[in-house]
């Protein structure tokens, strides 16, 4: 089957300050996603990786480019509907889980939808909050989770408007590595089961090694862009 | 510096808007107690003047000394001066005109009493030396005896002595000339004769009574002279004024041999000197709750930005203490911040608080002076102590302030700032909403009701704030308004700017009321002679609660009531009548004596403790009204001609006034009727007063030309009213107290204020990631701000919610406790509340808003990047 393009990146660049302090995080990046690939964004530090991550977002604005995500120019959008384009279209899994510490889980996993003002399927809010372990969790607070309770809450909420996209920054970086194994395992469940469309940010040479096709950044740019399975 | 201090001064430096909003919060408070410090000394200040001017400035007096007595106490270390004074005492003043006042009253000074005594000199100048004399003014313009500068008199002195059954006793200037009507029953006693010259003549003193039966003048002491030894008074000026003073002159008088020593209490209780005074027990108290409230809304500011800037700083102190920090350590960096603040606050405050007094002084002084009618403005005074005493309270404020931050600080271990677990220590529990929340107000108020239930201490805090400005407003503008409606009771059918009495039916009565008639600035003019009556009917007729007032009568019996009968001039009688539909002709037919009577006033019923309009008593028209005036020769009652009721009316004429806290029976008839009623008994128609009620263009000049007319005539000739000056007066007052109030109000509201900025801001401030988190989950601009809109709705219904009704409380015990009920009703200041109300949203929508719009333009990833630093 063919696989339809969702995400398209167009000269997409970043430069941080002016004049002679300006920092080129991104430089011209170009490359475009299939909906349900897992792509995975590698690169040492400093390499434009969590910029490109956050512009994808929709979280920081691109100094020159455009990024289309399912055919939508994302930064021709105003505040309002980017911010609208983002709870429906975009899921953001971070490191420190930035969980709300006044919702419940069950309230910071169906967040994007009660900003929306809808209510959540039922059946598909069971599902992945069984997928995810967390059923018998959903009055806890964020304060009464481990780590990697906190980032399945996380990856609940990323995923619970069945985004375009669901964009991971370094989402084991905190965690210890039975956890991180877990985390993994379970966005790749989502990616395979759901052809949920996945990129992640790491370090980890182990988890970029279980995406299906792996892009290497450098000094803002896309150094090695490859395919390991299809 | 060690560093965990300068990671202090550095934090300070970082957050330098609350750093800045915590120093003004300070540095108003600081004002505020140097102001009502200052404003206590200076009271006492300005009451020793007016004292001093009115009745001399001296401490001690030690009486009936002689020469060597009299030069131990000037040898006394603790005098600074000795006044000698001595009463001669009386001769008789030939050709007085004034029958009250047959004697000149001479007292002697030596040369200090002339300086420190109230003696002003009109004429001439002060006596130098024995045999040299100064009169009073009023000798001359009341007296009638024309004397003058210059002029050498010769007076036989002597004691006034009280001749009666029971013996003779000595008499002084506080009695009056003791006449009955067999005459004057007091004999001169002729003790010496001496010879004046008049060198200068005086304003009648202010120690003078009234009533007192001689005019004042006051010669020189001699010392020397034996016979005034053993009768000098010495009056001491004190070096220093303190407790001791007065076993001090006890003590010395003992020594001395001297009987009778005596204190100057009116001046010391000035001092703070007297115990158990109650001028100083007011002050104290006064300055002690205002103190009170200044401190606790301090206390609230203060703790509030350090128990936050301990939340902040709970990283670094966490890290201390991972590298060794003690406990005493870490607490004592909020103390240290608290040195830094007050060290900063404390000199401008001060500063502050006696440029502001100083500054209300010079504004309020020409209102003071009228309105208190003082003879001597405020003045700043700045004491040492009153610094001290600033500092002081303000050190100790801020000290009390940091006490449990610094605690908390000391207990912040290093994992717990690391995981920053501190701040966030919820339960479900704690932020469980309602279901409705949601669906009522969305997400976003299901959010902001969350966020104002995670931070209970920080939320309470400036819940508190806003609630005690709200009640601080209110219950001063209820205060306020009280104090307006009973100056509009006091005035209330009050319809005239001066009123002049004239006790009683004498040849000088005709003579007034011309004089006063032909002034200018008279705008209408209403003549009303009085008598106070009784009348009889039949107890049942009376109004029940009136009949209240008479012991007798709960059935049918007869019963005497009090009425008042007023004869109005023509011109004034044919207005009223007109108004009242009345037969002006049939009031004028003295055969058969008429009148109107007012029989339906509004008075206020103390039993059931309200206002109430009624009948006084129920007559009919026709009926014939009994009526008795007292005689006072005979002791009795003694009947008058019955009035005839022409008319019924709840109106009165101008000078009229019934009803009010007693109701009373008031009749209106003419001059005639009141002629002939009382034609039979020479008794009854001489008590009969004459009031002249009159509307001015000019009052104040009007009064100085009745007050000219006045200073012509024995004192008790007639008695003048200037109600536009009560009234002014009263205004002024009142105008006065409140600029004291909403000042106070204001500086207290300023205070709070800044504790609710600093806590939103803040809060706001430290939820900035939360709200990077919120926005990158995709809520919008406008989602955002309706969510911070909803958190100010909530902290200003909460606070309106507790403010209003426990304001509400306040007031209602103010009114019973002012004694206000029995003169109106409770009521609210509703504008004022409407103000509050107002305000509270404002001030919270506005620093939310504000500190909102600023987090709303950061960038999402920075936010989100923060490591709460």
């Amino acid at each position: 089957m063919r696989k339809i393009e969702i995400l398209r990146v167009e000269n997409l660049s970043k430069v941080y300050g002016k004049g002679e302090t300006a920092v080129k995080a991104l430089d011209c990046v170009s490359f475009s996603v299939k909906k349900g690939e897992f792509v995975a964004v590698v690169g040492p530090s400093g390499s434009g990786k969590s910029t490109l991550l956050h512009i994808l977002g929709g979280v920081d604005r691109p100094t020159d480019g455009k990024v289309f995500i399912e055919n939508t120019d994302i930064y021709a959008l105003d505040e309002t509907k980017l911010a609208i384009f983002r709870r429906r279209q975009i899921g953001l899994i971070y490191q420190f889980y930035n969980l709300i510490p006044v919702l419940n889980v069950r309230e910071n996993i169906t967040l994007p939808l009660l900003l929306d003002g809808r209510k959540p399927d039922k059946e598909q809010f069971k599902r992945i909050i069984n997928t995810l372990g967390l059923a018998d969790r959903l009055d806890y607070l964020p304060n009464q989770l481990s780590g990697g309770q906190q980032q399945r809450v996380s990856i609940g909420r990323a995923l619970i408007s069945s985004p375009a996209l669901m964009l991971a920054d370094e989402p084991t970086g905190n965690l210890d590595s039975k956890n991180s194994r877990e985390i993994i395992e379970l966005m790749k469940v989502f990616n395979k089961k759901l052809k949920q469309t996945l990129i992640i940010i790491t370090h980890d040479e182990r988890i970029a090694l279980q995406a299906d096709r792996v892009m290497t950044m450098e000094d803002g740019k896309i150094i090695k862009d490859e395919v390991i399975r299809s | 510096m060690n560093i965990v201090n300068s990671l202090t001064v550095r934090q300070l430096k970082k957050n330098r808007k609350r750093t800045v909003v915590t120093v003004l919060g300070s540095i108003i408070s600081v004002a505020m107690i140097t102001a009502v410090c200052t404003l206590g000394f200076s009271f006492m200040d300005l009451m020793q003047r007016i004292t001093i001017s009115n009745t001399g400035e001296w401490h001690v007096v030690y009486r009936g000394v002689d020469k060597q007595q009299a030069e131990a106490i000037k040898k006394d270390e603790a005098a600074q001066t000795v006044i000698l004074s001595r009463d001669a005492g009386y001769a008789y003043l030939n050709g007085s005109q004034n029958p009250s006042k047959p004697y000149i009253f001479i007292r002697e000074y030596n040369a200090q009493g002339f300086v420190k005594f109230p003696v002003r000199l009109i004429e001439g100048r002060m006596p130098e030396r024995p045999g040299e004399i100064v009169i009073s003014q009023a000798i001359i313009t009341n007296g009638k005896v024309n004397y003058k500068t210059g002029d050498i008199i010769t007076l036989e002195i002597g004691q006034r002595y009280a001749i009666r059954n029971e013996g003779m006793y000595s008499l002084s200037q506080e009695d009056s000339l003791l006449r009955d009507k067999d005459g004057v029953y007091e004999a001169l006693s002729k003790d010496f004769t001496n010879i004046y010259t008049i060198v200068g003549i005086i304003e009648r003193p202010e120690w003078e009574p009234a009533w007192s039966p001689g005019y004042t003048a006051i010669s020189y002491l001699d010392e020397s002279d034996e016979t005034v030894q053993g009768r000098m008074n010495a009056s001491v000026i004190l070096k220093r004024i303190n407790r001791g003073l007065f076993e001090h002159a006890r003590k010395l008088a003992s020594e001395l041999g001297i009987d009778e020593v005596a204190f100057n209490n009116e001046l010391l209780r000035y001092y703070g000197v007297i115990a158990d005074d109650t001028v100083r027990k007011m002050l104290f108290t006064l300055t002690a709750i205002i103190m009170s409230i200044i401190i606790v809304g301090s206390v609230s500011l203060i703790y509030n930005a350090f128990a936050i800037s301990v939340s902040d700083r709970s990283r670094y102190l966490g890290m201390l203490s991972s590298v060794g920090a003690t406990r005493k350590q870490k607490r004592n960096s909020v103390f240290f911040e608290g040195a830094v603040i007050g060290a900063i606050s404390i000199p401008p405050g001060i500063i502050a608080g006696l440029a502001g007094i100083g500054i209300t002084f010079y504004l309020i002084n020409p209102m003071v002076k009228n309105a208190l009618l003082m003879s001597e403005n405020l003045r700043l005074v700045v004491l040492p102590v009153t610094i001290v005493l600033a500092v002081l309270i303000s050190a100790i404020t801020i000290f009390v302030s940091t006490w449990v931050p610094a605690k908390r600080a000391s207990n912040i271990s290093a994992v717990e700032a690391i995981r920053q677990t501190m701040d966030v220590k919820l339960t479900g529990r704690e932020v469980r909403t309602s279901k409705f929340t949601r669906m009522i107000f969305g997400i976003e108020g299901d959010l902001a009701l969350k966020n104002i239930k995670r931070n209970k201490r920080r939320y309470r805090a400036t819940l508190f704030s806003i609630i005690i400005s709200i009640i601080l407003f209110l219950v001063v503008s209820q205060f306020t308004l009280n104090l307006k409606k009973s100056a509009l009771l006091t005035q209330n059918g009050i319809n005239f700017d001066i009123m002049v009495t004239i006790p009683e039916v004498n040849n000088t009565r005709d003579v007034i009321i011309e004089s006063i008639k032909s002034l200018d600035n008279i705008t209408s003019l209403s003549q009303i002679q009085k008598i106070s009556a009784n009348a009889k009917t039949d107890a049942g007729r009376l109004a029940e609660y009136y009949r209240k007032n008479y012991p007798v009568g709960q059935g049918n019996e007869e019963i005497t009531f009090q009425v008042f009968i007023n004869a109005l001039d023509d011109e004034s009688l044919l207005e009223y009548a007109n108004e009242v539909g009345a037969d002006f002709a049939r009031l004028k037919d003295a055969e058969n004596p008429g009148a109107i009577v007012i029989d339906t006033v509004k008075y206020r019923d103390t039993d059931e403790n309200k206002y109430s309009e009624g009948k006084v008593v129920k007559l009919d028209i026709g009926e014939k009204l009994p009526v008795y005036a007292y005689d006072g020769e005979l002791e009795k009652d003694v009947p008058l001609q019955p009035l005839e009721v022409i008319a019924l009316t709840d109106k009165a004429p101008v000078g009229v006034i019934p009803g009010g806290l007693y109701a009373n029976l008031h009749v209106v008839v003419s001059t005639e009727t009141l002629t002939k009623i009382t034609a039979g008994n020479e008794n009854v128609a001489g008590s009969i007063s004459t009031g002249l009620y009159i509307r001015s263009s000019n009052p104040l000049i009007l009064q100085e030309d009745i007050e000219a007319i006045q200073k012509n005539l024995p004192d008790n000739a007639f008695y003048l009213y200037n109600v536009y000056l009560q009234n002014r007066r009263e205004e002024q007052m009142i105008i006065l107290i409140s600029v004291f109030s909403y000042g106070f109000i204001s500086l207290i509201t300023a205070i709070c204020i800044a504790n609710i900025i600093n806590t939103i801001s803040t809060g706001i401030a430290l939820r900035k990631r939360e709200f990077a988190m919120l926005k990158s989950v995709g809520m919008t601009p406008e989602s955002f701000k309706r969510m911070i809109n909803y958190e100010s709705l909530m902290y200003g219904f909460k606070a309106i919610l507790f403010g209003l009704p426990v304001s509400f409380i306040i007031m209602y015990i103010m009114h019973l406790v002012l004694g206000m009920k029995f003169s109106f009703d409770f009521s609210l200041p509703w504008a004022d509340i409407f103000v509050a109300v107002i305000s509270v949203f404002l001030i919270v929508g506005t620093a939310m808003l504000y500190s909102g719009s600023r987090i709303q333009k950061e960038n999402i990833v920075d936010a989100l990047k923060q490591e709460f630093t």
